[in-house]
């Protein structure tokens, strides 16, 4: 039900009655995987096959599918399209769907962790510092974490993750 | 073609542009302008010794840029008429030519344009189409990578006498090609042509076949979303290519990268009966671009009175019944500048128009339906002040109304749809056998017993009255209780004759015509549904329910819509109630008598309108 719910929702934000519009001109062309990094490093991740079983309304089947989550937004497939599908677009927003009903994978929540605690996905190296000493670049800066990571969280609502997580 | 060059009854002008056209069917009068060739076409003998001293060398339009020709030159071999021409563009004025051609003195550099003036009985547009240049779609890298080639290209080095003799190289290191890739849909079925360019795929496995033919060991792949071979025996040559072992590989290929040392290119793509991504290297990639309209389509459109349509080519009169005829009589369109097609198509299309246009030509007179706009000079608005109104309500450019004089309608040009008359805001303009006097006395005929309980029904000739028709021939029944009225097209429905009928109590009226896309008459549909979307609210504050009034468009086909339709309308009409019906007509008469004054002040009209009431008052 609650998919069910959402599903009209994403409808209706990625353009209502222009949904079909939209989603369901999709003639399977596949110009979306041709050019998909992620495709070449897994080939099951397939965004031509999220567009089909999205136009069927065949949505749990991409929500319970842990592959939605290796699209890594390069927008090569929206750029691409030649139908003017925003299909990475619509992926962030399946994947939005998707946290709320699933929940976010491990890896995330490991990096939402970090970006908590540090502001960065990942700890500044000495051998990075060391890099950028080398090629001019600027020292990187710490940033505030109580000031502006934590409002970030709290209105994006990512904060519920780690919660959710921390409560475990 | 060099047949027509020679015909004693054929003119060809080659080198030459449309100026004007002006006048009617069998009567059009044509300004050409001939453009100057530089050379005497009489003098020249074609023994091209001009070509040899010209020190000029520009890239060969005809052989698609992959060779070059001189500033004076033929097009190609079997040109017609085999006269040479010096481009000026590229004309350095050095004169050798003129040497060259010596006591033939067939070069004359103080040729100027030249207006000729032609009369003309019928015209036939069959000015092709241009093939879309792929550079902008950046991904598949035209222009910027050697063996990148597009098919037309491809076409020119497999020309036995192209310049390669017939032999495939790939451009970057002049190697033969061990693996060629072909791409369908370039520039079409995406955002930039919506269309389908239609002959590619046929022309692709033409050409793949060829290669197979010339280059047995030769690996070929064709990358497509659909093949399309829907024509006779297309099918079994597409089976035929799958039997030689042409690879077809479904899905559009993403991007064309290149290995910059040896120019080999990489097609990235997914193989969607695998489900998987997949590269593959190759020689020379072929790029099957879309068909476009030609640039100047739509400027010689305009000088003709054809119209072109949202993809930019020649629109017919009808999608299915009119495909050659344009809105102009006696101008037709034939091939690819109505929409891309291929050489059967195109043949079938060019005979087709041919054969229309002698019949125009084989008869001193030709006749025209009776149904034709007159205007009544005295009661034009244009004479006062600028109105014009009719003159951009017409499709066909039929109605001229000349600055501070009144409009006029050319009878040899007009079909007849009547949108110019409902439009008038004087009321000047008459459709023969549609006039007023004729709709308005139909309308008190059928109204004059017990009007409250009758539907009073517009249709158009060649749609909604089908439908009518249709739902009779299929023996569908609907309640009896509505009454047609036929008119040409739903232009010509007035909105007064909608008044008209609830002034004198019809209980319901349903105005109707065809589908917005499918009018016979063009634009006719169009104006009547703008004008129509006023007369519910009108009649609201008359105080007449909106549900008596509705617009329904249905095609020739639809006997279900149209029994459908008036047996909903009979339900609407009961729900009301004759009482309710009989209440609402008199609170509203006062108000539709102001909106039908027009009617008043024809004398014929109100002839039947007195009449009428004389009767009423009688009994």
């Amino acid at each position: 039900m609650e998919i069910e719910k959402d599903l009209e929702k994403l409808i209706e934000e990625i353009g209502g009655e222009d949904f079909q519009k939209k989603v369901q001109v999709c003639y399977q062309c596949g110009t979306c995987v041709g050019g998909c990094p992620v495709a070449w490093v897994n080939e099951n991740f397939n965004p031509r096959k999220i567009m089909l079983a999205l136009s069927r309304g065949e949505i749990d089947e991409i929500i319970n599918n842990d592959l939605l989550w290796f699209c890594c937004y390069c927008h090569t497939c929206l750029e691409r399209c030649p139908q003017k599908i925003p299909v990475s677009e619509i992926i962030v927003k399946l994947k939005n769907i998707a946290a709320k009903v699933r929940g976010i994978p491990e890896g995330y929540v490991n990096e939402l962790k970090m970006i908590a605690k540090t502001g960065r996905i990942s700890s500044i190296s000495s051998a990075t510092e060391r890099r950028r000493e080398q090629l001019n670049l600027p020292k990187l800066v710490q940033t505030s974490v109580e000031k502006d990571i934590k409002r970030i969280l709290k209105q994006t609502g990512t904060n519920l993750f780690l919660e959710k997580e921390i409560k475990k | 073609m060099v047949d027509a060059g020679h015909h004693p009854k054929i003119n060809v002008l080659t080198y030459s542009e449309l100026e004007e056209v002006r006048g009617f069917v069998g009567n059009f009068k044509v300004k050409v302008k001939k453009k100057p060739r530089f050379v005497i076409p009489e003098k020249c003998n074609g023994c091209g010794l001009c070509v040899d001293v010209c020190p000029i060398e520009v890239p060969n339009e005809f052989d698609e840029g992959t060779t070059t020709r001189k500033a004076i030159y033929v097009p190609f071999a079997q040109a017609v008429p085999l006269v040479y021409t010096i481009d000026m563009d590229a004309c350095i004025e050095c004169f050798k030519c003129i040497e060259a051609c010596g006591k033939l003195e067939a070069i004359d550099f103080s040729q100027k344009e030249e207006i000729i003036e032609l009369d003309i009985g019928t015209i036939i547009v069959a000015t092709g189409y241009d093939i879309y240049d792929p550079t902008p779609i950046k991904q598949y890298g035209y222009g910027r990578y050697p063996n990148v080639l597009t098919a037309l290209e491809l076409e020119r080095l497999l020309d036995e006498s192209g310049p390669t003799m017939g032999k495939l190289y790939r451009p970057s290191d002049m190697k033969a090609p061990g693996k060629v890739a072909f791409i369908q849909c370039v520039g079409s079925r995406d955002d930039i042509h919506e269309y389908c360019s239609g002959f590619c795929c046929m022309y692709t496995i033409k050409n793949s076949l060829i290669l197979r033919e010339k280059y047995p060991d030769l690996d070929i792949s064709i990358y497509y979303m659909d093949i399309r071979t829907p024509s006779k025996g297309y099918e079994e040559f597409y089976r035929r290519a799958r039997e030689e072992g042409i690879k077809f590989i479904q899905g559009k290929p993403s991007e064309i990268a290149q290995d910059p040392n040896n120019h080999n290119l990489f097609i990235y793509s997914e193989d969607l009966a695998k489900g998987k991504a997949i590269r593959d290297e190759v020689d020379i990639v072929i790029l099957s671009t879309a068909a476009e309209p030609r640039p100047d389509s739509r400027t010689l459109g305009s000088k003709l009175g054809v119209t072109s349509g949202p993809s930019g080519f020649y629109m017919e009169s009808h999608p299915k019944l009119k495909p050659i005829d344009t809105p102009t009589e006696g101008v037709f369109i034939a091939g690819s500048s109505q929409g891309p097609k291929d050489i059967p198509y195109s043949v079938a299309q060019g005979s087709a128009a041919s054969s229309r246009a002698s019949r125009i030509l084989s008869s001193p007179e030709w006749e025209i339906e009776p149904l034709i706009a007159f205007v009544d000079a005295d009661k034009c608005r244009n004479v006062r002040k600028k109105c014009g109104i009719c003159e951009t309500r017409c499709p066909y450019g039929a109605i001229i109304a000349p600055e501070g004089k009144p409009a006029y309608v050319i009878g040899a040009k007009c079909h007849g749809c009547g949108t110019c008359v409902a439009d008038c805001p004087e009321g000047a303009i008459t459709q023969l056998h549609y006039t007023d006097v004729q709709i308005v006395a139909q309308i008190h005929a059928i109204l004059r017993e017990k009007p409250e309980e009758k539907i009073l029904v517009f249709t158009c000739h060649w749609c909604s009255f089908g439908a009518a028709d249709t739902a009779g021939n299929s023996h569908l029944k609907y309640p009896p209780d509505n009454r047609i009225i036929k008119v040409m097209c739903s232009g010509r429905l007035d909105r007064k004759f909608i008044y008209e009928a609830f002034r004198i109590g019809a209980g319901m009226v349903l105005a109707s015509g065809c589908h917005p896309q499918d009018c016979h008459y063009i634009t006719g549909q169009h104006h009547a549904e703008r004008r129509l979307k006023a007369v519910p609210k009108i009649l609201e504050r008359a105080g007449i329910s909106p549900e008596r009034f509705s617009v329904k468009w249905m095609s020739a086909s639809e006997g279900q819509t149209f029994s459908k339709v008036m047996k909903e309308s009979s339900e609407t009409l009961k729900s009301i109630g004759i009482e309710r019906i009989k209440e609402e007509n008199e609170k509203a008469k006062p108000e539709l008598e102001k909106r039908i004054k027009t009617f008043r002040e024809d004398p014929d009209v109100a002839k039947i309108l007195l009449a009428d009431e004389k009767v009423d008052i009688e009994a």
